[in-house]
């Protein structure tokens, strides 16, 4: 018999985990509006970590994507006001993320900056720049701007729609593309990718111009959720973003990871917020208990991997072992 | 009295999650001399070695040194009691000095507790230093040294902790001849003293010049042993893999065609220059000549990893542009690296992964995983003979000679018209080198053209059809078939010229 390999679907089992506590901790949880709450509430971030999925599993990092969104979604709700389009403003939004994510990709493959403190640096820059346009001032009276966060097809909500088509193109993009390929094989082992044949910079390169552009996408629907182009909102939404790559089982260190896997892991953060606040946590006490939980995954992430280790030293042996397992 | 023997390991077990790495293993070692454990990838030398140096505790057996039985807790407690290993892959600190890194751990208390006597560490690595006849700067940074050098420091670091054993996992697999040359002085000067050495290596010459005693193993056990007298070549590579291979090199006479590759001088600044060789399809081409002559660095041009200065290189009589892995790639010019975990694998990927990657950079297919490469890398892994149950197992799982396999299956996948292997069989055992051996002979024989560099002249000897000698970035040699002899390749590779 073929064991299970828990730590593989150690993100689902933990879903699954939650959301049997919750239903035992709150009658109203387990409601298809409680669920469908949760969804949309998910659905900014979600959209983000997709971004930052593909860039930690070809060992990169976009620290940048929060204010990214915030300064992006804000001018475009100042390009709604202007121009009454929809169009218009949903491409400002999501062009000038792309934008962003192209300076980004610039400084990490071109002048070999680490990636870290180029987004680090963005996200400082990007911050500043929609303060300093704004003044710091809200843009409210919106209109029909909403209709990105706020509007539902059928009985659902146009976020969570968004947030599933990104999911699927994602998804399709790591499984099934050779340029999915190629951002697992940078992250798994640069030189080697190199020595392949693959162009490492372009690939590199088109990462951080996704994560931008989703960056992008998710400041139009936060700010069309929030019903205002608020500048200070992005703050932080790139650490959950990061908890939902990770939870969702791919590595720091590149060359694992999955798209639904971070749909999961930006689930179990979402159920986490939710019950916290249905059960009356307070809300200062919410951020320890999430940090926690992301060390705990970390640390499970790890453990697992050395505990591989050990028996891979035996080599051949181990392929016979796995072979009889199989049988 | 002195007990007759150093270290006796009696019917050591050892398992990992249900299997049997190492069953009723027993070894004697003398004092003073060198014992080499042989065997194929796998065979549980180095889980033996582990097991001695206290990482791994073993499930059954014991241990005796100096006739007294003990227990090795850990490494520290096996450096206390007397035993140093010196890992294939060196333990140092690049950004730290000499001293900092011999007295790392162990450094002497100055006027606190917690505070370091610098005074005396300097003093003290000064004077080893001065003893094993090395003059290093104690305060050189480690990085600033070479492989053979940190190596030579690693030594003499077991043997200032008063090192009774010292453990070489494959000391030579990164050093130059002639530095081989220093370590085997080390090692002599070692038996003088009474230190025993325990000797991990796959090369045969190497064995034969340095063993006082042999231990042959084989899947975990102990298959036979004694002195190194008792054994040849070909009866201790009988033994190791269990089989008689009754010839090294399966070298066949293939048909040569066409000229499939010409350079015309090419340079490469402060790496090679007025490089002229020619391969024709169907021919093996060795490139020998010392580490550090250039060759690799020709291979990495030649296959578009680095830029060139001047020169041409025709393929098929049409001229070629240069500088890019991807161009050559689709050219049909490919390269296997020399550094099969740098440039090689992506460990935590499975072996279609690594089978499709460059396919995927060349194929006009839409998706990766199409049903055309599945079926290809499937058929290869089968021919390449890769032990696996499958394509969805991780490369980092495989042996280093299976993962060589898929390495070279990702190469296949293309239409390789030119195929340069630097140092396809380092690190590989005896039995997968043969079939490797066995690959690139059927390569030639489809007309591929082949170059291969390696730094064993005998297996340059066995393989190609001729050969070209390099030495400090220039052709120095040229020898057929009929001319090949160790002694004049060396000649060349040292600097001597054509006639």
């Amino acid at each position: 018999m073929k064991k299970l390999n828990l730590s593989k679907y150690a993100s689902v089992l933990i879903l699954l985990g939650l959301v049997i506590i919750c239903a035992f901790l709150d009658d109203s949880f387990f409601t298809a509006q409680n669920l469908i709450n949760v969804s949309r509430q998910i659905s900014v971030v979600t959209i983000l970590a997709f971004g930052e999925t593909m860039l930690i599993i070809a060992g990169q990092l976009d620290l940048s994507v929060g204010t990214n969104a915030a300064m992006s979604g804000t001018f475009a709700c100042i390009v709604y006001i202007a121009t009454g389009s929809l169009f218009i403003a949903l491409m400002t939004g999501i062009i000038l993320g792309g934008i962003v994510g192209v300076v980004n990709g610039i400084a990490v493959t071109q002048f070999s900056a680490p990636p870290f403190i180029v987004t680090l640096a963005m996200q400082q820059i990007t911050n500043g720049i929609i303060f300093l346009y704004t003044n710091g001032q809200n843009v409210y009276k919106i209109g029909d701007f909403r209709v990105f966060g706020q509007g539902s097809l059928g009985p659902i909500p146009i976020p969570v729609v968004i947030m599933l088509v990104i999911g699927i193109i994602s998804f399709i993009i790591l499984k099934k593309t050779k340029y999915g390929r190629y951002l697992y094989a940078i992250g798994g082992n640069e030189d080697a990718a190199v020595a392949s044949g693959i162009k490492v910079k372009k690939v590199k390169m088109a990462a951080y111009i996704i994560s931008g552009l989703l960056a992008g996408l998710g400041g139009v629907v936060l700010m069309s959720r929030l019903n205002a182009g608020l500048p200070a909102s992005g703050t932080g939404l790139e650490t959950d973003a990061l908890m939902a790559t990770i939870i969702g089982g791919t590595s720091f260190t590149g060359g694992i990871g999955t798209a639904p896997g971070t749909l999961i892991g930006s689930f179990v953060i979402g159920i986490l917020n939710n019950i916290m606040n249905l059960v009356g946590i307070q809300s200062y006490l919410q951020y320890i208990l999430k940090g926690t939980l992301i060390i705990i995954a970390v640390i499970f992430d790890i453990q697992s991997k050395q505990r591989k280790r050990v028996v891979r030293i035996v080599g051949d042996q181990e392929v016979t072992a796995q072979k009889k397992d199989k049988n | 009295m002195q007990p007759q023997y150093k270290i006796e390991l009696r019917n050591i077990t050892k398992d990992f999650s249900g299997v049997r790495a190492l069953n009723n293993v027993s070894i004697k070692i003398r004092p003073g001399t060198v014992h080499t454990l042989v065997g194929e990838n796998g065979a549980g030398k180095s889980t033996l070695m582990k097991v001695l140096n206290g990482i791994y505790k073993p499930d059954g057996g014991s241990i005796i040194i100096d006739g007294k039985e003990t227990v090795i807790k850990n490494p520290i407690d096996a450096r206390e009691q007397g035993i140093a290993m010196i890992f294939q892959e060196l333990n140092y600190i690049p950004e730290l000095s000499i001293e900092e890194n011999i007295f790392m751990g162990k450094f002497p208390n100055g006027k606190m507790k917690g505070l370091v006597n610098w005074r005396e560490v300097r003093q003290r690595t000064k004077e080893l230093l001065k003893n094993e006849g090395l003059n290093y700067e104690p305060q050189t940074k480690i990085k600033n040294l070479s492989v053979s050098e940190i190596q030579m420091l690693e030594i003499i670091k077991a043997i200032s902790f008063n090192a009774s054993v010292v453990i070489m996992d494959e000391p030579t697999s990164a050093i130059t001849t002639k530095e081989v040359e220093l370590l085997f002085r080390k090692i002599e000067d070692m038996k003088k003293r009474g230190i025993s050495v325990v000797y991990i290596s796959h090369k045969m010459d190497e064995i034969f010049r340095i063993s006082d005693d042999i231990t042959v193993l084989r899947d975990g056990e102990v298959v036979g042993g004694g002195p190194a007298s008792d054994y040849d070549d070909n009866s201790l590579i009988a033994q190791m893999v269990g089989r008689e291979i009754s010839n090294l090199y399966p070298k066949e006479t293939v048909p040569i065609g066409e000229t499939v590759l010409e350079v015309k001088d090419l340079c490469s600044e402060g790496m090679f220059e007025h490089i002229d060789m020619t391969v024709k399809a169907g021919e093996i081409v060795g490139i020998s000549g010392l580490v550090g002559a250039g060759r690799t660095e020709l291979a990495r041009a030649l296959s578009g990893a680095d830029p060139i200065t001047s020169g041409e290189v025709f393929l098929s009589g049409k001229k070629l542009k240069l500088g890019n892995i991807g161009t050559a790639m689709r050219e049909g010019i490919i390269m296997l690296s020399e550094d099969r975990r740098k440039y090689g694998i992506v460990g935590c990927r499975d072996i279609l992964d690594n089978a499709t990657l460059s396919d995927n950079c060349v194929s006009k297919e839409l998706f990766a995983g199409s049903k055309r490469q599945v079926e290809k890398a499937k058929e290869l892994i089968k021919k390449l003979n890769v032990k696996t149950p499958g394509l969805s197992v991780k490369i980092e799982n495989l042996s280093g000679g299976n993962q060589q396999k898929v390495v070279l299956a990702k190469w296949l996948m293309l239409d390789a018209k030119v195929l340069i292997l630097d140092e396809p069989t380092r690190g590989i055992d005896v039995g997968a080198k043969y079939e490797i051996y066995k690959i690139i002979e059927d390569l030639a024989k489809l007309g591929c053209a082949i170059i291969m560099i390696s730094s064993e002249i005998p297996e340059l000897m066995g393989m190609t059809d001729r050969m070209y000698v390099m030495c400090k970035g220039r052709i120095t040699g040229k020898l057929n078939r009929e001319e090949f002899s160790q002694e004049l390749t060396m000649k060349y590779a040292v600097g001597g010229t054509n006639k």
